[in-house]
C-alpha cells in the first residue's frame, strides 16, 4: 500500500510539477540539457500559486473488458490544498485542506479523514506537498528521468518496490504553450492510466468551499 | 539442682546467643508480600497474576508537560526509549510500536485462513454482502475505488476481496485493542491529544522485592536521561512505585519513630527506676531474639521480613517479666523468698501469653504463623534468661523509684472505699457493654491496597495516567490455563463466547484470531456449507453485476478460488505479522517464560475487561464452574480476605480468650479472681471495639495481629496485680505493671504517628488496647478482688 500511495504521489507530482510550467519558455527548446530544464521548471512553478483545469482519465486494466473513462476537474492552491473531482460516469471527489481531508461519493456520506490517524493519505498528501513546491530534483533521488522528445520526458522508478507497481511515467507537454497535454502510467503487466490535461486556467480565484465541500452544487 | 555462680550464668547466656545468632545467621529472609494473604486461594491467584507477568509490568507515560518540547520530540523519544528497553536484559515483552499498517499486514497474511477464523456470527454477517444488494453495493464501490487516485495498487485487494470481508476480519481485530484510549500514530501508541506516548514492558526481575524495584528504578532512571528529550517527562505506573513508596515509608518511618521510641524508653527506665543497670532490663530479654529466629526458620525454611521485624516487636512482651523481677527484687527483703514468691505468677502469665501465641499459630496468614512461633519461643527463652540474669543485675533493697511503690498505696487504698469500688466498677461495666454493642458493628477490609502506602507522587501520576489514558473502572483477568497450548485456546474461546453471551462491555481477547484447532475446524465446516448452499447463484448474480459495470470474466478470479479453500487447521501463531506478535504475546503465558520450572507450569492465556457489580458475579460463577478457568479480580480478593479475616478475628480472639479464661481459672480456682485478671483483657478488646465502630475503621489484618498482642500483655497485667493482692506483697507489682504500660503506650503510640497505613493501624491499636487495659489492672482489678484474700492473710500468724 505503501507503494501504491508512493505511485500514486509520483503521478501527482508529475501532474502539478507539470502544470506549473509557464508557457512559452525557451527552455523547451530542443538544446535545452535535463538539468536545465529541472531547473526552469522550478523557478516557474514557484511563481504560479493557483490553477485549474479539466481532465480525461482513461484507464486500461486487464480487470475490465474495455477502458474507462473519467471526466473530472483539478483544482490546487499551494502550498496545501488540492481538490480532486470526477464529474462522470461516476461523480467523486478526493480533498486535501492542511493536515484535513475528505473523501466523497455520490451515494454515501463524506469521509473525513485526519492525515494524523489516516497513514495512507498522510503519505499520499507529505510526498504531494513535498513535489509541489517544484524541487523537482528531490524526484531524482528515487527516479530516472530522461528526456524522450522535444517534448516529452520518461520517468523510471529505481526503487524495486516502487517498480513493482509502475513500470513508467510518460509526460508529454504541448508544443506551443508546454503545457503538459498528457500522462501515461504504465503498470507492469500492461496495465496503463492515460490523463490528459485541458482548458487550463492559471491563477484563477477559487472559492474557500472548493476545499470544504464535497459537491460545490449542494 | 545445680548452682551456677553469676559468671556461669552469663557465659552460658552469652554462649546460647552466639549459637542463636549462627544458626539465624543462614536463614534465608524474603521480601514477599505473598506471607501477608491469608488462605491458599488469594495467594494461588496473586502468584497466577505474577505467572502471567502482570505484576512485574511496567507502564510508563511519557508526557509533554510544557511548551519546551513538541510531538516530534516526544515521538522520537518514545521510540528510542522503547528501543532501548527492547535491548535492555532487564525487560522483556516490550511493547511501544506497530508496525505501519499492521492491520492490512494482518489481513493479508490471514486473508487464505479466513474460512478458519469465520464462525457462525461471521458467516451471518457475510450472507447480506452475498445478496443481490449487496453484490451490487461491493462492486459499485470497487469500481470507484479502482478509478479514484486513491485506489491505485488496490487492485490485487480488490481482485481477492471484492465483496470487503476484510472488515469482517478488521472487526476481530478490535478486540486486540488494549482497554486504554489511545491512537497509532506513526507506529507509536499516543493519548488522543497527541501529548503523550505509551510503553509497556515486563521487569525480569520481581518488583514485589524492594531491592530488585530501585535497581529497576535505577536502571529505567538511567534510560530516561538518555533517551527523552528535554520537555519530555516520565511516569511511572504499575507495582513498582508502589512497592518502591511503600519500602520508603517503612524506612522513613523507622528512622524517625524507632530512635524517638527508644529515647522515650529508655528515658522512661532510667526516671522510673533511678539505675544505669535497669537499662539492661530492657536488654535481656531480647537476648532470645537469635535463638527465637533460629528456631523459626528451621521450622519454616525461610521467613518473611515482615514476621521477623513484628516477631521482634512480639518480643517486647517478655520485657514485662524482666520489669516484674528486677523491681520485685530491688524492693524485696529475700531475693529467695521474693523469687520463690513470683515464680508462679511469671509462670501464669508465661503460660497466658504463650497460649496467645499458641492461638494465633492457626491464623489463615502465613507471616502470622511465623511471627507466632518467633514471639512464642522468644517468649519462652525471654523469660528464661531473665529468671536467671535479672537477678544478677537487680539491685537490693532498694526503694529509690521515681514513682514510689507509696503512690500505688494510695491508690489502693482509695479504691478499696465500697463507694469508689462501685463507680470504678460501673464505669467499667459501661465500657464492657459498650465494647459488647459495638462488635458486631465492626468493619471489616479485605482490600489490600489498605496495606499499601503510596506517596503524592504516585497517586498524583496514577490520576494522571487514568485521565490521560482513560482507563475505566476496576480491571479484570480471566485465565484460561491448560497443559497444551490447543487445549488454552479451546478454553479461551469458551471464554470469549461466555462474555459475548453476558454483554460484557468491553475487553480484550485474542480468541476471535486465534482460534482452537477444534473451532478452527468447526469454522471450516461452516464455510463449506456456507458456500455450498449459496456459491451458483451467488456466482451467476455477482458475475453478471460485474460485467454490466465492466469488469472482465477473470477479473475475481482470486476471489472465486479462495472459496474453494484447501486450508486445514493448524496453529496460527507464526502467522502473525511481527508487531502484532508481540502484543499478542502479552497475552499468551508459554511455561517456560513463567518462574518457577516449565514442567510445573501450564499454558496462559489471559482476557482483559472491565467488571461491574452485575458482571462481576456472573464471571464468579464462570470461575466457580471451570477448573481451568480463572477469575483475577481485585473484588474478588477483597472478599476471599474479608472472610478469612472475620474468620481469623473472631475464632482466633475466642480461642485465645477461652484458652487464657481455663488457664486463670484452674490457677486462681476463684471466679472473682479470674474476673480480676481478665478485666484488663475485656477493657482493651472494648476499648478497642468502641474506638472502631466510632470512628468508623475498618480493621484490617494488621489490627488482628496487634488484637492478639494486647490480649497477650493485658492479661499479664491482671494477673500481677491479682498476685500481688493475693500475697498482700508491696505495690512492687502495680508498680511494674505501671512501667510496662507506659513502655508498651511508648513503643506503639509512637508508631501510630507512622506514615505508612498498616504500621500507623498497628500503634493505635495498641494504644487503645493498653490505655484501656493499664488503669482497668490498677484501678478495675483491685476493686473486683476486693477483700476476696484479705480474710487468708488475717488467719495467718
Amino acid at each position: 500500500m505503501k507503494n501504491s500511495s508512493s505511485f500514486f504521489t509520483t503521478i501527482f507530482a508529475f501532474i502539478a510539477t507539470s502544470i506549473l510550467l509557464l508557457p512559452s519558455s525557451p527552455a523547451f527548446s530542443k538544446d535545452i540539457s535535463l538539468e536545465e530544464l529541472l531547473l526552469d521548471i522550478r523557478k516557474k512553478s514557484s511563481a504560479l500559486t493557483t490553477l485549474s483545469c479539466d481532465f480525461t482519465q482513461k484507464r486500461s486494466l486487464a480487470l475490465f473488458n474495455k477502458p474507462i473513462v473519467f471526466q473530472g476537474q483539478l483544482a490546487l492552491i499551494r502550498p496545501d490544498k488540492l481538490r480532486w473531482e470526477f464529474i462522470s460516469p461516476v461523480p467523486s471527489v478526493l480533498i486535501f485542506n492542511g493536515d484535513k481531508g475528505i473523501r466523497c461519493n455520490d451515494n454515501d456520506k463524506p469521509v473525513k479523514f485526519d492525515l494524523a490517524n489516516d497513514p495512507v493519505m498522510k503519505m499520499v498528501a507529505e510526498q504531494l506537498w513535498t513535489w509541489l513546491d517544484g524541487d523537482y530534483s528531490r524526484l531524482e533521488k528515487e527516479y530516472a528521468i530522461k528526456k524522450t522528445g522535444d517534448s516529452a520526458i520518461l520517468v523510471t522508478p529505481k526503487n524495486q518496490k516502487t517498480s513493482n507497481l509502475i513500470k513508467n511515467i510518460s509526460i508529454v507537454f504541448d508544443g506551443e504553450n508546454r503545457q503538459p497535454k498528457s500522462v501515461t502510467i504504465l503498470e507492469p503487466g500492461g496495465d496503463k492510466t492515460l490523463i490528459t490535461f485541458n482548458d487550463y486556467q492559471l491563477s484563477p480565484t477559487l472559492p474557500d468551499t472548493t476545499f470544504t465541500t464535497c459537491f460545490i452544487s449542494d | 539442682m545445680i548452682n551456677l555462680s553469676p559468671k556461669q550464668k552469663w557465659i552460658i547466656a552469652i554462649a546460647t546467643v552466639l549459637i542463636g545468632a549462627l544458626l539465624a545467621a543462614s536463614i534465608n529472609i524474603n521480601d514477599d508480600a505473598f506471607d501477608l494473604l491469608p488462605g491458599t486461594a488469594v495467594k494461588g491467584d496473586l502468584r497466577l497474576l505474577q505467572k502471567l507477568g502482570l505484576v512485574d509490568r511496567v507502564i510508563i507515560s511519557l508526557s509533554l508537560d510544557n511548551e519546551e518540547a513538541d510531538i516530534t520530540s516526544l515521538k522520537r523519544s518514545g521510540l528510542a526509549l522503547g528501543k532501548l528497553l527492547e535491548s535492555s536484559e532487564y525487560f522483556t515483552n516490550v511493547m511501544y510500536y506497530l508496525p505501519q499498517k499492521f492491520e492490512l499486514k494482518t489481513y493479508q497474511k490471514f486473508q487464505p485462513l479466513l474460512p478458519l477464523l469465520f464462525d457462525e456470527q461471521d458467516l451471518l454477517l457475510l450472507e447480506p454482502l452475498t445478496s443481490p444488494t449487496g453484490i451490487e453495493s461491493s462492486l459499485q464501490k470497487s469500481f470507484n475505488l479502482l478509478n479514484s487516485p486513491a485506489g491505485y495498487g488496490m487492485k490485487h485487494q480488490i481482485q481477492s476481496d471484492p465483496l470487503g470481508i476484510s472488515s469482517l476480519f478488521l472487526n476481530k481485530l478490535k478486540y486486540l485493542r488494549a482497554e486504554y484510549s489511545l491512537i497509532i500514530e506513526d507506529g507509536l501508541f499516543l493519548s488522543k491529544d497527541r501529548k503523550n506516548c505509551l510503553i509497556i514492558a515486563e521487569s525480569r526481575l520481581e518488583l514485589t522485592d524492594a531491592d530488585a524495584a530501585a535497581f529497576i528504578q535505577q536502571v529505567l532512571t538511567r534510560s530516561f536521561n538518555t533517551t527523552l528529550a528535554p520537555g519530555v517527562t516520565p511516569r511511572i505506573i504499575g507495582t513498582l512505585p508502589h512497592t518502591l513508596a511503600n519500602a520508603n515509608s517503612v524506612k522513613h518511618d523507622l528512622k524517625i519513630l524507632l530512635p524517638i521510641a527508644t529515647i522515650l524508653l529508655l528515658s522512661l527506665i532510667i526516671i522510673t527506676l533511678k539505675n544505669i543497670r535497669s537499662l539492661l532490663v530492657i536488654g535481656i530479654p531480647f537476648l532470645a531474639a537469635p535463638s527465637a529466629i533460629a528456631i523459626t526458620g528451621i521450622i519454616f525454611e525461610e521467613m518473611s521480613a515482615l514476621a521477623l521485624g513484628f516477631g521482634i516487636v512480639l518480643l517486647g512482651i517478655a520485657v514485662d517479666f524482666a520489669i516484674h523481677l528486677y523491681i520485685g527484687l530491688a524492693g524485696a527483703d529475700s531475693s529467695e523468698n521474693f523469687l520463690k514468691t513470683i515464680r508462679k505468677p511469671i509462670l501464669l502469665a508465661t503460660l497466658t501469653t504463650a497460649s496467645v501465641f499458641v492461638v494465633l499459630l492457626f491464623s489463615e496468614i502465613p507471616s502470622h504463623r511465623q511471627m507466632a512461633t518467633l514471639a512464642l519461643s522468644g517468649v519462652v527463652l525471654a523469660v528464661l534468661y531473665s529468671w536467671y540474669l535479672v537477678p544478677l543485675i537487680s539491685p537490693k533493697n532498694s526503694t529509690h523509684f521515681a514513682i514510689t511503690t507509696t503512690h500505688f498505696q494510695l491508690c489502693s487504698s482509695q479504691g478499696s472505699s465500697p463507694f469508689a469500688r462501685r463507680c470504678i466498677l460501673l464505669a467499667w461495666v459501661i465500657l464492657f457493654v459498650s465494647g459488647v454493642v459495638s462488635w458486631p458493628n465492626l468493619k471489616y477490609n479485605g482490600n489490600l491496597q489498605t496495606l499499601d502506602a503510596p506517596d503524592r507522587t504516585v497517586i498524583e501520576d496514577e490520576n494522571h495516567f487514568r485521565k490521560t489514558w482513560d482507563e475505566k473502572g476496576d480491571q479484570a483477568f480471566i485465565v484460561s490455563s491448560a497443559k497444551e497450548l490447543d487445549q488454552a485456546f479451546e478454553k479461551n474461546h469458551y471464554v470469549f463466547r461466555e462474555l459475548l453471551r453476558l454483554k460484557a462491555p468491553s475487553f480484550q481477547s485474542i480468541a476471535p484470531i486465534l482460534p482452537s484447532l477444534a473451532d478452527q475446524a468447526s469454522n471450516l465446516k461452516g464455510w463449506h456449507n456456507f458456500w455450498a448452499k449459496n456459491k451458483s447463484d451467488f456466482s451467476s448474480e455477482f458475475l453478471s453485476k460485474a460485467a454490466d459495470l465492466g469488469f472482465s470474466e477473470k477479473a475475481f478470479k482470486p476471489f472465486f478460488d479462495s472459496l474453494d479453500t484447501k486450508t486445514q487447521p493448524r496453529s496460527l501463531i507464526n502467522d502473525l505479522p511481527d508487531g502484532l506478535k508481540d502484543l499478542i504475546g502479552a497475552m499468551i503465558r508459554l511455561p517456560e517464560q513463567q518462574r518457577g520450572k516449565a514442567n510445573e507450569n501450564n499454558y496462559l492465556i489471559t482476557t482483559t475487561l472491565s467488571t461491574d457489580e452485575g458482571l462481576y458475579s456472573s464471571l464468579l460463577e464462570l470461575d466457580k464452574a471451570n477448573q481451568n478457568i480463572t477469575l483475577l479480580a481485585n473484588k474478588k480478593w477483597r472478599d476471599q480476605v474479608e472472610f478469612l479475616l472475620r474468620h481469623d478475628i473472631i475464632t482466633l480472639s475466642l480461642a485465645a480468650a477461652a484458652c487464657i479464661t481455663i488457664i486463670t481459672l484452674i490457677s486462681f480456682r476463684s471466679l472473682r479472681a479470674t474476673a480480676a485478671v481478665l478485666a484488663p483483657v475485656i477493657s482493651a478488646l472494648s476499648a478497642m471495639a468502641v474506638f472502631s465502630a466510632v470512628t468508623g475503621r475498618e480493621l484490617n489484618m494488621m489490627h488482628l495481629l496487634m488484637g492478639i498482642m494486647v490480649i497477650g500483655l493485658s492479661v499479664d497485667y491482671g494477673i500481677f496485680t491479682v498476685y500481688s493482692k493475693r500475697k498482700q506483697s508491696s505495690n512492687s507489682s502495680l508498680l511494674a505493671v505501671s512501667i510496662c504500660a507506659i513502655s508498651s503506650l511508648i513503643g506503639f503510640g509512637v508508631l501510630s504517628f507512622a506514615q505508612h497505613p498498616a504500621l500507623s493501624a498497628l500503634g493505635v491499636t495498641v494504644l487503645i488496647g493498653i490505655g484501656a487495659a493499664w488503669p482497668t489492672a490498677i484501678l478495675v482489678s483491685p476493686a473486683i478482688i476486693g477483700n476476696l484474700y484479705v480474710s487468708d492473710h488475717s488467719e495467718k500468724p
